[in-house]
């Protein structure tokens, strides 16, 4: 009884190892590619401002479900959020960065890129926003590429580190 | 001045509707200039009200207005003012952003000038029997006068409404109208659309100069009655001698006090002398728009309404 008991608790305590490893190293794994959506979609974003001139929560809608995603959901909701009453471009495009916060893998300072997007955007014209839709996707490449180095280096590593820690721990805990 | 009530913040809003004895109704005008009170036009007459506005007023009421889409009105920035939908319009003051010495946009914005629209159907009832002529049912090549404020563009919109639906009482037959709508003022457009009634049978050229949105209307809509604002411009007095050249009317306003004072510009001394107007009306300021101080013929002559 003693045995199986103890047997359990190890399993627990190394699947728990096993899981938290998971976790992290796929985060540094998903980092990338939803920065690169990132970019795509102001990308999109941009085309809608300076060709065909479409008001922004149209053009959100657009490139949210042109996109697909959690990012293209982030827009959809960004999209949602402007159409109700009485709210700002700021306030609706803090709930496209909410849904982004809780669904991927983006970091905080990846998240505050956006935000600093969010307060210009719509709020002057055509040339300016331009600019600061290309200084955004700047910023996001940069990100990306610091997101590729660190996957390289970690995603390997707590995966091993998440089960070998897991089992090390349960083996101490007998 | 309900609709534009949805373009304001709320602190404003209510401030007008609450704002006695005249309540919002009597509106002509909201000003909204940063850090100074709130001003009401009524009539000609301001008032100011009990509130500062802010930049903050005036940045939400951009967004309000533009949808959150400043860069999809670029073309009425570099031309100072936005239409809405009900033809109403918003000036636009600030600092002007030049580009190659044109104004490309206002940035920031300090002050915003609403502009109520109000089409006032049957202004133009009691001139137009002295526009037609009755042997052959065709309306006469007229030119409205008056100062800035007077009616000159609510008498030209009923005109065109009058000329495009028909007036049988003067002897006029529906025509098919063209309205060259260079400001939006006319028919009041939002999106090319025409707000106000401008009659069934009314084509607009919205936001399109004057001069060649007349040739654009001769080659490509076959107008019997050309229908514009303001003009005064050489190339705008050639665009409508080319017009009555065609057999097109030309109904056109011109800002002046009277036909004395319009005559000494040289560009309406060619329109003048060459004739081109059979029909001159001459408008005064005095409480609503478009009382008619006079009707003459090109030589001054008077001719009676009716």
């Amino acid at each position: 009884m003693w045995m199986t008991l103890k047997a359990g608790g190890f399993a627990l305590v190394a699947t728990a190892g096993y899981m938290v490893g998971q976790t992290v190293a796929s985060s540094y794994a998903r980092r990338p590619d939803d920065l690169k959506q990132c970019q795509a979609a102001l990308g999109l974003l941009s085309s809608e401002v300076e060709y065909a001139t479409t008001h922004l929560g149209v053009a959100l809608q657009r490139v949210g479900r042109s996109l697909g995603g959690q990012v293209g959901d982030a827009f959809c909701r960004a999209a949602a959020a402007l159409a109700g009453p009485a709210n700002g471009t700021v306030e609706a495009w803090e709930e496209g960065l909410g849904w982004l916060q809780t669904t991927t893998a983006l970091s905080r300072a990846d998240i505050e890129i956006l935000r600093t997007l969010g307060l210009r955007l719509g709020a002057t014209d055509r040339a300016d926003q331009l600019r600061h839709l290309a200084v955004a996707v700047e910023r996001l490449k940069v990100q990306e590429e610091l997101a590729r180095q660190a996957r390289d280096r970690n995603e390997t590593v707590w995966r091993y580190l998440g089960a070998l820690g897991g089992l090390a721990l349960g083996l101490i805990l007998l | 001045m309900l609709d534009i009530l949805a373009y304001l913040p709320e602190r404003i809003r209510v401030a007008i509707l609450a704002q006695k004895p005249e309540g919002p109704d009597g509106v002509e005008e909201v000003r909204l200039r940063e850090g100074r009170p709130l001003s009401l036009v009524f009539s000609g007459a301001d008032s100011f009200l009990p509130l500062v506005v802010s930049r903050d007023d005036l940045d939400r009421c951009v967004a309000l207005i533009s949808r959150n889409s400043v860069y999809a009105f670029e073309e009425e920035m570099r031309q100072g003012f936005l239409t809405l939908p009900g033809g109403h319009r918003v000036g636009l003051a600030g600092k002007v952003v030049l580009e190659n010495g044109r104004p490309r946009t206002v940035h920031p914005i300090t002050g915003l000038n609403f502009r109520v629209s109000r089409a006032l159907a049957g202004a133009a009832e009691p001139v137009l029997p002295a526009l037609v002529d009755r042997r052959s049912g065709r309306l006469r090549h007229t030119l409205v006068i008056s100062p800035p404020g007077a009616g000159k563009t609510t008498l030209l919109r009923d005109l065109a409404r009058l000329a495009s639906e028909g007036y049988p009482k003067a002897g006029l037959q529906g025509q098919k109208v063209t309205i060259i709508d260079e400001r939006s003022e006319l028919a009041g457009s939002f999106q090319g659309c025409a707000q106000l009634d401008v009659g069934p049978r009314t084509d607009v050229l919205d936001g399109c100069p004057k001069a060649e949105g007349i040739m654009l209307a001769l080659r490509s809509l076959s107008p019997q009655v050309i229908v514009t604002d303001e003009i005064g411009r050489p190339e705008d007095a050639r665009a409508v001698e080319e017009a009555v050249n065609a057999g097109a009317t030309v109904l056109a306003s011109a800002h002046g006090a009277d036909l004395t004072e319009l005559t000494r510009r040289p560009t309406m001394v060619s329109l003048m002398s060459g004739a081109v107007f059979e029909r001159v009306i001459t408008l005064m300021r005095q409480g609503r728009p478009g009382v008619v101080r006079s009707i003459t013929d090109a030589a001054g002559g008077a001719v009676p309404c009716g």
